[in-house]
């Protein structure tokens, strides 16, 4: 379902030229559970913007359920991001002004969603990760965890085909870090979510079908 | 996304930060209320010109002159101002300049033009004072000796139009009343007025008693309807001709040879009022104007006068403009972030430009409306003040008057100014990257 070929990334800081990616090709089937390892400046986090459609590629093609991201324009690549792709961040990334409720049907605005349908629809996603009861709370009412958890119901609003999940659990202790992988883990094999994970956490690691590891741009290892 | 959402998202961002809003949307407040409180006045003042001006003017006639030679740099030539010294012609009166007059034969061209009724000459009068008979006081007139048809255009308070080949007659202006004691325009009918005319100018100020006058007396006919014109007194045509004829000394005055400044066309037809005047224009030799013209020529006055007036609320709405600017990059950078996560929900550029679109046209509404409200409350408080001293003979008149198109109007363009401010920080938004967005701090 997803597919890297030889992808380059290359960023410009000034002079110097920085390879994020360098020729890098990888498959991932639709259904799995794939974590990404690597320390940092690995090309991790680079990986999971072309696949997300925040960005694309110097070189090579990146395909996703068909569509090729490579060369998208802006509309494309947003229409992608909404519908296909659900992100979670490692900061959470929650509007503080919003309530829970606000907040997961940030999507749905953008899939130009009624008002009604929309939260209906955002109340569901936050059933689905046990926040029902959560709804009218703004994010500094709500611990860590909840709050990662609303930022995976944004993620599910408008029902993605992939789930995108940079440092899920970064920002997080051990143990609820461990439960938010658990919803990931349950999500993707309930729903059948294609999940990428990147984390420093091979621990956690260990939940994915799949371990993918990254330095300088390629790939040295799977398991 | 759906309008109603860009507006929500507006008026919440607007609502969230209430004081900065307040802040920046004051200059537009401040502008909006100038702006249309100076273009009240002069609509105000506009249309109870044009209404006063309706209720004494008639609709079917043309007014013409004959087209002097007379131009700005002849004007500063007589004075000798110029680059050389001018040649000068004896047998004129004026040697730089000359003033025709309308002749016999020039009436009699322009009454065979098709759907021409009748061509009256208008005799202009220099009148010193009018007397009511058995008071001492003397006021100031205009004496006038309009066509026999005007009558019927115009309301009266008492009595009826000058008749038909009248003579020793006279019809005043209602505002005498006050000035003479009479309480009842009826009062009036009947009363004998005098009206002096001196013969020409004196310039000399150690002998004014070397000025010679002659005294024109009249009986009251009619007394006109409360109008802007506050000093008319009307007069049969040829009392006027030998009042103009003394003041002049010139007995020739009003004869073939020299009919005056001035005549009044009446056309049959007022469809066909417009044509007519491009007519006698067609002559070459006359200016003529129409009623809508001279109308026309009032607008375009007022609205330079209302643009002249709110040239200051221009200026501060151009600073609002500068604080739009402002406010909203600085909410870029503080919603950076927030612009990162809407991208990566699936926010194109486009609608990231159109949210701080919005949000600026809100703004300039808002403060448009507000300002719309305060110079309102601001009007009102000038009309009670005008009625209550200056504008007390007037009390139906208001001052400031705010028709639709000067709501609509200011509401306009406070929000066009917010758009057009809010275009660069709308682009800059748009065109964030989403990765360094979502990674700002």
């Amino acid at each position: 379902m997803i597919e890297l070929v030889d992808v380059t990334k290359i960023y410009r800081l000034g002079p110097e030229e920085i390879h994020a990616l360098h020729h890098f090709t990888l498959t991932i089937a639709q259904g799995q559970f794939v974590a990404v390892i690597g320390p940092s400046g690995s090309g991790k986090s680079t990986l999971l913007h072309l696949i997300g459609g925040l960005d694309t590629p110097t070189s090579g093609r990146v395909l996703v359920g068909g569509q090729d991201l490579s060369r998208g324009s802006d509309r494309t690549l947003a229409a992608y991001r909404n519908r296909w792709v659900g992100f979670v961040f490692q900061t959470f990334n929650l509007q503080p002004t919003y309530t829970a409720l606000e907040n997961v049907a940030l999507p749905l605005v953008f899939a130009r969603v009624p008002p009604r349908e929309r939260y209906a629809r955002a109340q569901e996603a936050l059933a689905t990760v046990g926040l029902a009861d959560r709804a009218r709370h703004r994010p500094s009412q709500l611990s860590g965890g909840e709050r990662q958890r609303v930022g995976i119901a944004r993620a599910l609003a408008n029902n993605p085909q992939l789930l995108l999940a940079d440092e899920p659990t970064g920002n997080l202790d051990s143990v609820t870090g461990g439960k938010i992988v658990d919803l990931l883990w349950q999500l993707n094999q309930e729903r059948g979510l294609t999940v990428v994970m990147v984390t420093h956490d091979q621990g956690l690691a260990q939940r994915a079908d799949r371990r993918v590891f990254l330095r300088d741009g390629q790939i040295i290892g799977e398991s | 996304m759906r309008p109603d959402d860009y507006l929500k998202n507006a008026l919440e961002n607007l609502w969230r930060r209430k004081l900065r809003t307040f802040l920046t949307t004051f200059a537009v407040i401040i502008g909006a209320t100038l702006v249309a409180l100076m273009v009240s006045l002069g609509a105000g003042a506009e249309s109870f010109l044009t209404a006063q001006l309706s209720a004494v003017s008639i609709p079917d006639i043309i007014t013409v002159s004959p087209k002097s030679n007379v131009s700005l740099g002849i004007v500063l030539q007589a004075t000798g101002l110029g680059a050389t010294p001018a040649e000068v012609d004896e047998k004129q009166a004026n040697p730089y300049y000359s003033l025709k007059t309308l002749t016999g034969d020039d009436l009699d061209r322009i009454a065979a033009l098709p759907h021409v009724e009748r061509v009256d000459a208008t005799p202009s009068i220099q009148a010193q004072w009018v007397k009511l008979e058995g008071l001492d006081k003397q006021h100031q007139v205009l004496v006038l000796a309009p066509p026999p048809y005007e009558g019927a255009y115009r309301q009266f308070a008492a009595g009826g139009p000058l008749p038909e080949n009248a003579q020793g007659q006279a019809v005043v202006a209602y505002r005498y009343l006050q000035v003479w004691g009479l309480r009842q325009p009826e009062e009036a009918l009947g009363r004998q007025i005098s009206i002096r005319i001196n013969k020409g100018m004196s310039f000399n100020p150690l002998a004014p008693a070397q000025v010679t006058g002659r005294d024109y007396y009249f009986t009251i006919v009619g007394v006109l309807a409360e109008s802007i014109l506050a000093t008319e007194v009307q007069v049969p045509y040829a009392d006027a001709v030998r009042m103009a004829r003394y003041y002049s000394d010139n007995s020739r005055l009003y004869t073939r040879n020299n009919m005056g400044f001035s005549a009044q066309v009446k056309v049959d037809d007022p469809r066909y009022l417009n044509q007519v005047a491009a007519e006698i224009k067609a002559l070459g030799e006359f200016s003529a104007s129409t009623p809508q013209e001279s109308k026309g020529s009032l607008g375009s006055f007022f609205a330079v006068l209302e643009g002249l007036l709110s040239v200051v609320g221009f200026i501060a709405l151009g600073v609002a403009a500068l604080g739009i600017i402002n406010t909203l990059v600085m909410a870029i950078y503080e919603r950076t972030r927030e612009i990162g996560v809407m991208k990566a929900v699936g926010a194109t550029q486009r609608s990231i430009g159109l949210l701080f679109t919005v949000e600026a046209a809100c703004m300039g509404f808002l403060g448009g409306l507000v300002g719309l409200v305060l110079a309102w409350g601001l009007g009102q408080v000038i009309n009670l003040f005008a009625r209550v001293t200056f504008l007390r003979d007037y009390q139906s008149f208001n001052l400031s008057v705010f028709p639709w198109w000067l709501v609509l109007g200011v509401l306009a363009l406070c929000t066009i100014i917010a758009v057009l401010a809010g275009l660069y920080p709308a682009l800059r938004a748009a065109r964030l990257d989403p990765i360094q967005a979502l990674a700002y701090e």
